[in-house]
Protein backbone atom coordinates (compact mmCIF):
# COMPACT_ATOMS: atom_id res chain seq x y z
CA UNK A 1 0.00 0.00 0.00
CA UNK A 2 2.94 2.29 0.89
CA UNK A 3 4.48 1.64 -2.44
CA UNK A 4 1.53 2.03 -4.20
CA UNK A 5 1.52 5.31 -2.83
CA UNK A 6 5.00 6.04 -4.07
CA UNK A 7 4.40 5.04 -7.42
CA UNK A 8 1.77 7.26 -7.76
CA UNK A 9 3.12 10.40 -5.64
CA UNK A 10 6.14 9.77 -3.44
CA UNK A 11 5.16 12.57 -1.12
CA UNK A 12 1.89 11.37 -0.93
CA UNK A 13 -0.06 10.70 2.82
CA UNK A 14 1.35 7.74 4.07
CA UNK A 15 -1.45 4.78 5.09
CA UNK A 16 -1.72 6.24 8.56
CA UNK A 17 -3.01 9.06 7.12
CA UNK A 18 -5.51 7.90 4.87
CA UNK A 19 -6.73 5.30 7.20
CA UNK A 20 -7.24 8.14 9.82
CA UNK A 21 -9.18 10.24 7.23
CA UNK A 22 -11.61 7.67 6.41
CA UNK A 23 -12.30 7.13 9.69
CA UNK A 24 -13.31 10.20 9.19
CA UNK A 25 -14.70 9.42 6.17
CA UNK A 26 -17.21 6.70 5.94
CA UNK A 27 -18.58 7.94 2.35
CA UNK A 28 -15.46 7.08 0.80
CA UNK A 29 -14.75 3.65 2.17
CA UNK A 30 -13.98 0.85 -0.77
CA UNK A 31 -14.22 -2.64 0.85
CA UNK A 32 -12.42 -4.18 -2.15
CA UNK A 33 -9.91 -1.59 -1.82
CA UNK A 34 -9.07 -2.76 1.06
CA UNK A 35 -9.36 -6.81 1.03
CA UNK A 36 -8.33 -7.37 -2.73
CA UNK A 37 -5.65 -7.99 -4.11
CA UNK A 38 -4.01 -5.02 -4.41
CA UNK A 39 -2.37 -5.45 -8.29
CA UNK A 40 -6.25 -6.25 -9.25
CA UNK A 41 -7.34 -2.93 -7.54
CA UNK A 42 -5.10 -0.87 -9.40
CA UNK A 43 -7.73 1.37 -11.00
CA UNK A 44 -9.36 1.64 -8.34
CA UNK A 45 -6.69 2.46 -6.00
CA UNK A 46 -5.87 5.29 -8.54
CA UNK A 47 -8.81 6.88 -8.65
CA UNK A 48 -9.66 6.79 -5.08
CA UNK A 49 -5.88 8.74 -4.40
CA UNK A 50 -6.84 10.69 -6.42
CA UNK A 51 -9.67 11.43 -4.91
CA UNK A 52 -8.59 11.32 -1.50
CA UNK A 53 -5.99 13.88 -2.40
CA UNK A 54 -8.50 16.37 -4.38
CA UNK A 55 -10.94 16.02 -1.56
CA UNK A 56 -7.90 16.78 1.38
CA UNK A 57 -6.91 19.71 -0.71
CA UNK A 58 -10.55 21.35 -0.75
CA UNK A 59 -11.38 20.73 2.94
CA UNK A 60 -8.09 21.94 3.99
CA UNK A 61 -8.50 24.89 1.58
CA UNK A 62 -11.56 25.50 3.38
CA UNK A 63 -10.46 24.90 6.80
CA UNK A 64 -8.14 27.32 6.36
CA UNK A 65 -10.77 30.06 5.17
CA UNK A 66 -12.85 29.70 7.65
CA UNK A 67 -9.91 30.08 10.34
CA UNK A 68 -9.84 33.93 8.77
CA UNK A 69 -11.67 35.85 11.27
CA UNK A 70 -14.37 38.30 8.74
CA UNK A 71 -14.18 41.10 11.26
CA UNK A 72 -10.10 41.23 11.15
CA UNK A 73 -8.99 43.61 9.12
CA UNK A 74 -6.41 42.61 6.68
CA UNK A 75 -8.57 39.04 6.30
CA UNK A 76 -8.61 37.85 2.97
CA UNK A 77 -12.05 37.84 0.78
CA UNK A 78 -13.46 34.21 2.09
CA UNK A 79 -15.41 34.37 -1.43
CA UNK A 80 -12.23 33.93 -3.37
CA UNK A 81 -11.70 29.91 -3.86
CA UNK A 82 -9.26 28.24 -5.34
CA UNK A 83 -9.17 28.60 -9.46
CA UNK A 84 -8.78 25.70 -11.29
CA UNK A 85 -6.27 26.05 -13.71
CA UNK A 86 -4.17 24.12 -16.60
CA UNK A 87 -3.70 20.27 -16.00
CA UNK A 88 0.17 21.21 -15.05
CA UNK A 89 -0.80 24.01 -12.67
CA UNK A 90 -2.83 21.29 -10.78
CA UNK A 91 -0.34 18.64 -10.91
CA UNK A 92 1.65 21.13 -9.57
CA UNK A 93 -0.35 22.22 -6.86
CA UNK A 94 -1.10 18.48 -6.08
CA UNK A 95 2.46 18.15 -5.80
CA UNK A 96 3.27 20.87 -3.61
CA UNK A 97 0.40 20.25 -1.14
CA UNK A 98 1.39 16.72 -0.82
CA UNK A 99 4.82 17.68 0.12
CA UNK A 100 3.09 20.47 2.53
CA UNK A 101 1.63 17.50 4.49
CA UNK A 102 4.77 16.04 5.43
CA UNK A 103 6.42 19.34 6.11
CA UNK A 104 7.97 18.80 9.57
CA UNK A 105 7.24 22.37 10.56
CA UNK A 106 3.96 21.34 10.30
CA UNK A 107 3.84 19.58 13.40
CA UNK A 108 4.58 22.19 15.81
CA UNK A 109 1.68 23.91 17.82
CA UNK A 110 0.68 27.17 17.10
CA UNK A 111 1.95 28.43 20.16
CA UNK A 112 5.58 27.67 19.26
CA UNK A 113 5.64 28.96 15.67
CA UNK A 114 4.20 32.40 17.07
CA UNK A 115 8.00 31.94 19.52
CA UNK A 116 9.45 31.55 16.25
CA UNK A 117 7.91 34.34 14.45
CA UNK A 118 9.06 36.70 17.31
CA UNK A 119 12.49 35.70 17.02
CA UNK A 120 12.40 36.01 13.53
CA UNK A 121 11.81 39.46 13.60
CA UNK A 122 13.59 40.29 16.31
CA UNK A 123 16.94 38.89 14.26
CA UNK A 124 15.71 41.12 11.10
CA UNK A 125 17.37 44.00 10.01
CA UNK A 126 13.40 45.50 9.42
CA UNK A 127 11.07 43.00 11.23
CA UNK A 128 8.30 45.23 9.43
CA UNK A 129 9.30 43.91 5.72
CA UNK A 130 9.76 40.34 7.51
CA UNK A 131 6.50 40.24 9.05
CA UNK A 132 4.57 42.07 6.33
CA UNK A 133 6.79 40.73 3.12
CA UNK A 134 7.77 37.24 4.65
CA UNK A 135 6.35 35.65 7.17
CA UNK A 136 2.56 37.11 6.51
CA UNK A 137 2.75 35.97 2.94
CA UNK A 138 4.00 32.09 3.46
CA UNK A 139 0.72 30.76 3.59
CA UNK A 140 -2.41 30.54 5.04
CA UNK A 141 -1.92 29.42 8.39
CA UNK A 142 0.91 31.95 9.30
CA UNK A 143 -0.55 34.19 7.67
CA UNK A 144 -3.49 33.54 10.36
CA UNK A 145 -1.57 33.00 13.39
CA UNK A 146 0.49 35.79 13.05
CA UNK A 147 -2.67 38.65 12.68
CA UNK A 148 -3.61 37.17 16.02
CA UNK A 149 -0.19 37.12 17.60
CA UNK A 150 -0.40 40.70 19.27
CA UNK A 151 2.76 41.03 20.50
CA UNK A 152 4.22 40.81 16.68
CA UNK A 153 2.78 44.05 15.63
CA UNK A 154 3.43 45.89 19.26
CA UNK A 155 6.45 47.52 17.73
CA UNK A 156 4.89 50.02 15.45
CA UNK A 157 6.80 51.16 12.33
CA UNK A 158 9.04 53.98 12.64
CA UNK A 159 7.10 57.38 11.80
CA UNK A 160 9.81 60.08 10.16
CA UNK A 161 8.18 62.98 9.29
CA UNK A 162 10.06 65.99 8.29
CA UNK A 163 7.12 69.22 7.08
CA UNK A 164 8.73 70.65 3.81
CA UNK A 165 7.19 73.39 2.62
CA UNK A 166 4.28 73.30 0.37
CA UNK A 167 5.70 72.77 -2.92
CA UNK A 168 4.24 71.51 -6.76
CA UNK A 169 0.55 69.99 -6.27
CA UNK A 170 1.63 66.38 -7.28
CA UNK A 171 4.78 66.70 -4.53
CA UNK A 172 2.39 67.53 -2.03
CA UNK A 173 -0.72 65.27 -3.41
CA UNK A 174 2.44 62.37 -2.97
CA UNK A 175 3.29 63.14 0.80
CA UNK A 176 -0.26 63.72 1.61
CA UNK A 177 -1.06 60.10 0.33
CA UNK A 178 2.19 58.70 2.04
CA UNK A 179 1.45 60.29 5.23
CA UNK A 180 -1.64 58.85 5.04
CA UNK A 181 -0.26 55.48 4.54
CA UNK A 182 1.79 55.92 7.46
CA UNK A 183 -0.66 56.89 9.51
CA UNK A 184 -3.25 53.76 8.46
CA UNK A 185 -0.41 51.27 9.00
CA UNK A 186 -0.03 52.73 12.42
CA UNK A 187 -3.37 52.16 12.92
CA UNK A 188 -3.60 48.90 11.76
CA UNK A 189 -0.52 47.95 14.31
CA UNK A 190 -2.39 49.61 17.09
CA UNK A 191 -5.31 47.79 15.79
CA UNK A 192 -3.55 44.04 15.35
CA UNK A 193 -1.42 44.63 18.91
CA UNK A 194 -4.83 44.77 21.03
CA UNK A 195 -3.73 45.70 24.43
CA UNK A 196 -0.12 44.55 24.47
CA UNK A 197 2.32 47.61 25.21
CA UNK A 198 3.73 49.10 22.43
CA UNK A 199 7.19 50.53 21.28
CA UNK A 200 7.66 53.57 18.67
CA UNK A 201 9.44 55.83 17.14
CA UNK A 202 7.49 59.08 16.08
CA UNK A 203 10.03 62.00 14.77
CA UNK A 204 7.65 65.26 13.32
CA UNK A 205 10.04 67.88 12.07
CA UNK A 206 8.84 71.27 11.86
CA UNK A 207 11.04 73.85 10.20
CA UNK A 208 8.41 74.78 7.81
CA UNK A 209 5.96 76.60 9.15
CA UNK A 210 4.07 77.63 5.93
CA UNK A 211 4.10 73.71 4.88
CA UNK A 212 0.90 72.50 3.57
CA UNK A 213 -1.54 72.64 6.55
CA UNK A 214 -3.45 69.19 5.63
CA UNK A 215 -0.15 67.35 6.19
CA UNK A 216 -0.12 69.09 9.68
CA UNK A 217 -3.84 67.74 9.95
CA UNK A 218 -2.38 64.31 9.67
CA UNK A 219 0.60 64.64 12.31
CA UNK A 220 -2.08 66.10 14.61
CA UNK A 221 -4.41 63.20 13.96
CA UNK A 222 -1.78 60.28 14.17
CA UNK A 223 -0.16 61.89 17.86
CA UNK A 224 -3.89 62.27 19.06
CA UNK A 225 -4.03 58.25 17.89
CA UNK A 226 -1.03 57.32 19.60
CA UNK A 227 -2.34 59.39 22.66
CA UNK A 228 -5.01 57.42 22.94
CA UNK A 229 -2.80 54.66 23.36
CA UNK A 230 -0.85 55.80 25.94
CA UNK A 231 -1.61 53.53 28.47
CA UNK A 232 -0.02 51.09 26.15
CA UNK A 233 3.29 53.20 25.60
CA UNK A 234 6.10 51.08 26.50
CA UNK A 235 8.88 52.49 25.11
CA UNK A 236 8.39 55.88 23.59
CA UNK A 237 10.53 57.75 21.25
CA UNK A 238 9.11 61.11 20.45
CA UNK A 239 11.02 64.04 18.55
CA UNK A 240 7.45 66.36 17.85
CA UNK A 241 6.83 70.00 17.95
CA UNK A 242 5.76 71.39 21.46
CA UNK A 243 1.91 72.01 20.13
CA UNK A 244 1.43 68.64 19.94
CA UNK A 245 2.33 67.94 23.39
CA UNK A 246 1.08 71.21 24.84
CA UNK A 247 -2.82 70.04 23.23
CA UNK A 248 -2.35 66.51 24.66
CA UNK A 249 -0.89 67.20 27.84
CA UNK A 250 -4.34 66.59 29.61
CA UNK A 251 -4.68 63.28 27.80
CA UNK A 252 -1.05 61.95 28.52
CA UNK A 253 -0.56 63.37 31.66
CA UNK A 254 -1.48 60.41 34.66
CA UNK A 255 -1.79 57.87 31.51
CA UNK A 256 1.56 55.87 31.29
CA UNK A 257 1.69 53.26 34.15
CA UNK A 258 3.54 51.09 31.67
CA UNK A 259 6.24 53.95 29.82
CA UNK A 260 9.96 52.23 30.79
CA UNK A 261 11.98 54.23 28.55
CA UNK A 262 11.17 57.34 27.01
CA UNK A 263 13.72 59.51 24.44
CA UNK A 264 11.80 63.31 24.26
CA UNK A 265 12.63 66.22 21.82
CA UNK A 266 10.42 68.66 21.91
CA UNK A 267 10.51 71.97 19.20
CA UNK A 268 9.38 74.84 20.09
CA UNK A 269 8.08 77.30 17.44
CA UNK A 270 5.15 78.98 19.12
CA UNK A 271 5.24 82.57 20.68
CA UNK A 272 4.26 83.44 24.01
CA UNK A 273 3.36 80.00 25.31
CA UNK A 274 4.33 78.50 28.17
CA UNK A 275 7.25 76.19 27.38
CA UNK A 276 6.93 73.06 29.83
CA UNK A 277 4.67 70.36 30.01
CA UNK A 278 4.67 68.37 32.81
CA UNK A 279 2.70 65.30 31.24
CA UNK A 280 5.99 63.13 31.68
CA UNK A 281 6.74 63.62 35.52
CA UNK A 282 7.32 60.89 37.97
CA UNK A 283 3.98 60.38 39.35
CA UNK A 284 2.14 60.31 35.49
CA UNK A 285 5.13 57.36 34.50
CA UNK A 286 5.89 54.84 37.45
CA UNK A 287 7.59 52.46 35.58
CA UNK A 288 10.13 54.88 33.52
CA UNK B 1 18.23 5.34 37.63
CA UNK B 2 14.69 6.64 35.94
CA UNK B 3 13.51 4.19 33.53
CA UNK B 4 11.79 5.47 30.20
CA UNK B 5 9.62 3.96 27.99
CA UNK B 6 9.22 5.39 24.43
CA UNK B 7 6.51 5.51 22.09
CA UNK B 8 8.16 2.79 20.52
CA UNK B 9 8.60 0.50 23.41
CA UNK B 10 12.37 0.91 23.48
CA UNK B 11 13.35 1.14 27.52
CA UNK B 12 15.97 3.84 29.08
CA UNK B 13 17.72 3.86 31.80
CA UNK B 14 18.87 7.58 32.80
CA UNK B 15 20.42 8.70 35.77
CA UNK B 16 18.09 11.20 37.83
CA UNK B 17 19.93 14.09 37.55
CA UNK B 18 20.55 13.92 33.57
CA UNK B 19 16.89 13.41 32.99
CA UNK B 20 15.82 16.32 35.82
CA UNK B 21 16.40 18.78 33.06
CA UNK B 22 12.92 18.19 31.67
CA UNK B 23 10.28 19.88 34.04
CA UNK B 24 7.68 17.60 33.53
CA UNK B 25 10.02 14.64 34.80
CA UNK B 26 11.25 16.16 37.39
CA UNK B 27 7.84 17.22 38.28
CA UNK B 28 6.65 13.77 38.13
CA UNK B 29 9.34 12.38 40.16
CA UNK B 30 8.44 14.71 42.55
CA UNK B 31 5.39 13.87 42.82
CA UNK B 32 5.14 10.03 42.35
CA UNK B 33 8.67 9.56 44.22
CA UNK B 34 10.59 6.57 43.77
CA UNK B 35 9.13 3.58 41.68
CA UNK B 36 10.52 0.84 40.04
CA UNK B 37 8.07 1.93 36.95
CA UNK B 38 9.16 2.84 34.23
CA UNK B 39 8.27 6.65 32.55
CA UNK B 40 6.20 6.54 29.67
CA UNK B 41 6.98 8.74 27.21
CA UNK B 42 4.24 8.04 24.56
CA UNK B 43 5.36 11.49 22.65
CA UNK B 44 8.83 10.39 22.19
CA UNK B 45 10.53 7.93 19.81
CA UNK B 46 13.12 6.55 20.97
CA UNK B 47 16.12 8.01 18.13
CA UNK B 48 14.86 11.28 19.24
CA UNK B 49 15.20 10.82 23.06
CA UNK B 50 18.79 9.73 22.69
CA UNK B 51 19.27 13.44 21.53
CA UNK B 52 17.16 14.66 24.17
CA UNK B 53 19.54 12.73 26.81
CA UNK B 54 22.75 13.86 24.27
CA UNK B 55 21.95 17.47 25.19
CA UNK B 56 20.86 16.61 29.39
CA UNK B 57 24.20 15.32 29.32
CA UNK B 58 26.39 17.93 28.13
CA UNK B 59 24.44 20.32 30.36
CA UNK B 60 24.37 17.62 33.74
CA UNK B 61 25.55 19.71 36.60
CA UNK B 62 24.55 22.97 35.18
CA UNK B 63 21.69 24.97 37.43
CA UNK B 64 18.48 24.81 35.98
CA UNK B 65 16.78 27.51 34.82
CA UNK B 66 13.86 29.08 36.56
CA UNK B 67 10.71 27.60 35.46
CA UNK B 68 8.56 30.12 35.85
CA UNK B 69 10.66 33.12 34.57
CA UNK B 70 9.50 33.89 30.66
CA UNK B 71 13.26 35.30 29.44
CA UNK B 72 11.18 37.94 26.99
CA UNK B 73 9.81 40.06 30.29
CA UNK B 74 13.13 40.37 31.93
CA UNK B 75 14.88 41.68 29.14
CA UNK B 76 16.86 38.49 28.17
CA UNK B 77 16.00 38.90 24.09
CA UNK B 78 19.37 37.21 23.49
CA UNK B 79 19.43 35.31 20.28
CA UNK B 80 22.68 33.84 20.47
CA UNK B 81 23.25 30.50 20.43
CA UNK B 82 26.07 29.03 22.15
CA UNK B 83 28.68 26.84 19.42
CA UNK B 84 28.32 23.89 21.39
CA UNK B 85 24.40 24.27 20.84
CA UNK B 86 24.57 24.94 17.42
CA UNK B 87 26.45 21.72 16.48
CA UNK B 88 24.04 20.28 18.15
CA UNK B 89 21.33 21.69 16.43
CA UNK B 90 22.82 20.64 12.88
CA UNK B 91 20.58 17.95 12.04
CA UNK B 92 18.14 17.00 9.53
CA UNK B 93 15.19 19.59 9.60
CA UNK B 94 12.82 16.49 10.69
CA UNK B 95 14.96 15.72 13.60
CA UNK B 96 15.36 19.50 14.27
CA UNK B 97 11.42 19.20 14.96
CA UNK B 98 10.98 15.88 16.32
CA UNK B 99 13.75 17.85 18.92
CA UNK B 100 11.30 20.56 19.40
CA UNK B 101 8.59 18.90 19.94
CA UNK B 102 10.07 16.74 22.54
CA UNK B 103 11.51 19.85 24.24
CA UNK B 104 8.15 21.07 24.45
CA UNK B 105 6.38 17.66 25.61
CA UNK B 106 9.67 17.09 28.08
CA UNK B 107 9.06 20.74 29.26
CA UNK B 108 13.09 21.57 28.48
CA UNK B 109 12.76 25.51 28.23
CA UNK B 110 16.54 25.92 27.61
CA UNK B 111 16.35 23.29 24.48
CA UNK B 112 12.85 24.98 23.17
CA UNK B 113 14.26 27.43 23.07
CA UNK B 114 17.80 26.58 21.13
CA UNK B 115 15.36 25.26 18.84
CA UNK B 116 13.04 28.02 18.33
CA UNK B 117 16.07 30.54 17.89
CA UNK B 118 17.61 27.83 15.48
CA UNK B 119 14.57 27.84 13.43
CA UNK B 120 14.19 31.45 13.66
CA UNK B 121 17.96 31.79 12.08
CA UNK B 122 17.13 29.16 9.24
CA UNK B 123 14.37 32.31 7.76
CA UNK B 124 16.51 35.30 8.86
CA UNK B 125 16.70 37.40 5.49
CA UNK B 126 14.52 34.67 3.28
CA UNK B 127 11.98 35.53 1.18
CA UNK B 128 8.49 34.20 1.89
CA UNK B 129 8.87 31.62 -1.36
CA UNK B 130 12.40 30.65 0.18
CA UNK B 131 10.85 30.16 3.10
CA UNK B 132 8.36 28.01 1.47
CA UNK B 133 11.05 26.26 -0.20
CA UNK B 134 13.08 25.83 2.98
CA UNK B 135 10.13 24.17 4.70
CA UNK B 136 8.58 22.21 2.00
CA UNK B 137 5.44 24.82 2.60
CA UNK B 138 2.46 25.07 -0.01
CA UNK B 139 1.74 28.27 -0.97
CA UNK B 140 -2.03 27.95 -0.74
CA UNK B 141 -2.92 31.58 -1.47
CA UNK B 142 -4.94 31.73 -4.76
CA UNK B 143 -3.81 34.74 -6.88
CA UNK B 144 -6.45 37.19 -5.92
CA UNK B 145 -5.59 37.05 -2.30
CA UNK B 146 -1.80 37.42 -3.62
CA UNK B 147 -2.66 40.63 -5.25
CA UNK B 148 -5.04 41.79 -2.03
CA UNK B 149 -2.04 41.03 0.34
CA UNK B 150 0.53 42.77 -2.31
CA UNK B 151 -2.24 46.09 -2.56
CA UNK B 152 -2.19 46.00 1.40
CA UNK B 153 1.68 46.05 1.61
CA UNK B 154 2.30 48.43 -0.88
CA UNK B 155 3.41 51.10 1.76
CA UNK B 156 6.17 48.43 2.49
CA UNK B 157 7.27 47.96 -0.90
CA UNK B 158 7.83 51.94 -1.30
CA UNK B 159 10.15 52.14 1.29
Amino acid sequence: MTSLYGFLAPDAPDLASVSAYLQLRPDLHNRHFFTGEVSKMLPIAVGFVQKFVSLYRREDALAQERKIDSATSGQLNPSQHPQHGSPDHQESLLSSHCRALHAGIRSLPDELLETIFDHTLALSTDRHLSLNQCIMQVCHQWRDLALHFPPLWSTLHDVLWDTPAMSSPPHTARLRRDRKKDTVTVLRYLERSRAHPITFTLHIDVNHPDADPLVHEESDRLFQVLVSHSHRWANADLDVPFRLLRIHSDSIKGRLPQLKFLSLKVTNRERGVVKSVDCFDSSSCPSL
Amino acid sequence: MVLLLTSDNEMFSVAEDVIKRSAYIKNMLEDVGESDLPIPLPNVESNVLVKILEYCEHYRGEPLPASDVDPAEIGDRSLDIADWDQKYMAVDQEMLFEIILAANYLDIKSLLDVGCKTVAKMMKGKSSEEIRTLFNIANDFTPEEEAQIRKENAWAECR
